[in-house]
């Protein structure tokens, strides 16, 4: 009958395992230098959490886009204003020179001036 | 926040800084978890230069998989032990056996007196390496914690996720599987009626 192996004592393994844990093994400054490198190398960028967003200064795309609209009816009530409405300008400075704006002439620019320059 | 400061943040707090960018985060955790994959790497694989590369490309998975990194997870170092025991099995596949081969340095071998004992610790621990590689992941890792780390069962189970019995089972079966693939090698490596 062959005799049973007997395994290793629990005092022995224990013993080794204590030597196998006392083993040294501080990483190099080199190994340290090249995880670090690696590390960074590897890094996202930061993230940047503060910067303004210019379309939510104007209340997001839903006030960007009333903005706009209140724009375009703005030009287009002063290119052309409705009949009710008058004229802006002479509002704010009078009919006579309301009439003046309303010439069509070019001789409120000088223009006039050039035809007379002798040739 | 100042460096000491962070020093007290645990692993994945610092990781989820390193991934968004604090380079601050990345030397501390360069500093904390380098030498504990290293020394992992060094029981496992017996040589230096391959327990390097083993523990530098462990530390790159970490790196990439940083902004991914589910804090609810297991823990950064639970994560790093599985990957290292991973990393250092292929190389030993590889290998072919589990002592390393003629490029190997000596641990400690020299002239002075107790050379012979010191190469009898060497060939212990080369068959205690080969040993731990045999073992199933959990009792390794489980047997790792206990005795190279010096955990409790406790947070052991904790980093594991398991309960403290199965800690308890794990060790027990880790350390009688040690045992019995260590038995044949009894007498060579000087284990003679418990000595």
């Amino acid at each position: 009958m062959v005799t049973d192996r007997e395994d290793m004592a629990d005092t022995d393994l224990d013993m080794l395992l204590d030597d196998m844990a006392r083993l040294n093994a501080d990483p190099s400054p080199e190994l340290l230098g090249r995880v670090l490198d690696d590390a960074l190398a590897m890094q996202p960028l930061p993230h940047v959490h503060d910067s303004p967003n210019v379309v939510s200064i104007f209340g997001g795309w839903t006030g960007l886009s009333g903005l706009a609209a209140a724009a375009c009816a703005g030009f287009f009530i002063g290119f052309s204003p409705p009949a009710m409405i008058q004229d802006p300008v002479s509002l704010l400075l009078g009919d006579e020179i309301s009439m003046l704006d309303t010439d069509a002439s070019i001789s409120g620019f000088g223009w006039d001036l050039e035809e007379d320059v002798p040739g | 926040m100042p460096l000491d400061a962070q020093d007290e943040l645990d692993d994945a707090d610092l990781l989820a800084r390193y991934a968004a960018g604090d380079r601050a985060a990345a030397r501390i955790l360069t500093g904390r978890l380098t030498p504990i994959v290293y020394s992992q790497a060094l029981r496992l694989l017996g040589d230096r230069t391959e327990a390097e590369d083993v523990a530098q490309e462990a530390m790159v998975r970490l790196w990439r998989i940083a902004p991914e990194w589910d804090a609810g997870r297991a823990k950064v170092t639970t994560w790093l032990y599985r990957v290292t025991a991973n990393l250092c099995t292929d190389r030993l596949r590889k290998r072919g056996r589990v002592e390393p081969g003629l490029d190997h340095v000596p641990e400690q071998v020299d002239d002075t007196p107790g050379v012979e004992a010191q190469m009898q610790q060497n060939a212990r621990r080369s068959a205690l390496r080969a040993a731990l590689a045999s073992l199933p992941e959990r009792q390794s890792l489980a047997v790792a914690l206990r005795h190279f780390e010096g955990f409790s069962n406790p947070e052991i189970a904790e980093r594991l996720e398991v309960s403290v019995e199965a800690v308890e089972s794990l060790l027990s079966r880790g350390k009688r599987a040690l045992k019995a693939a260590l038995a044949d090698r009894k007498d060579e490596l000087g284990y003679v009626d418990g000595h």
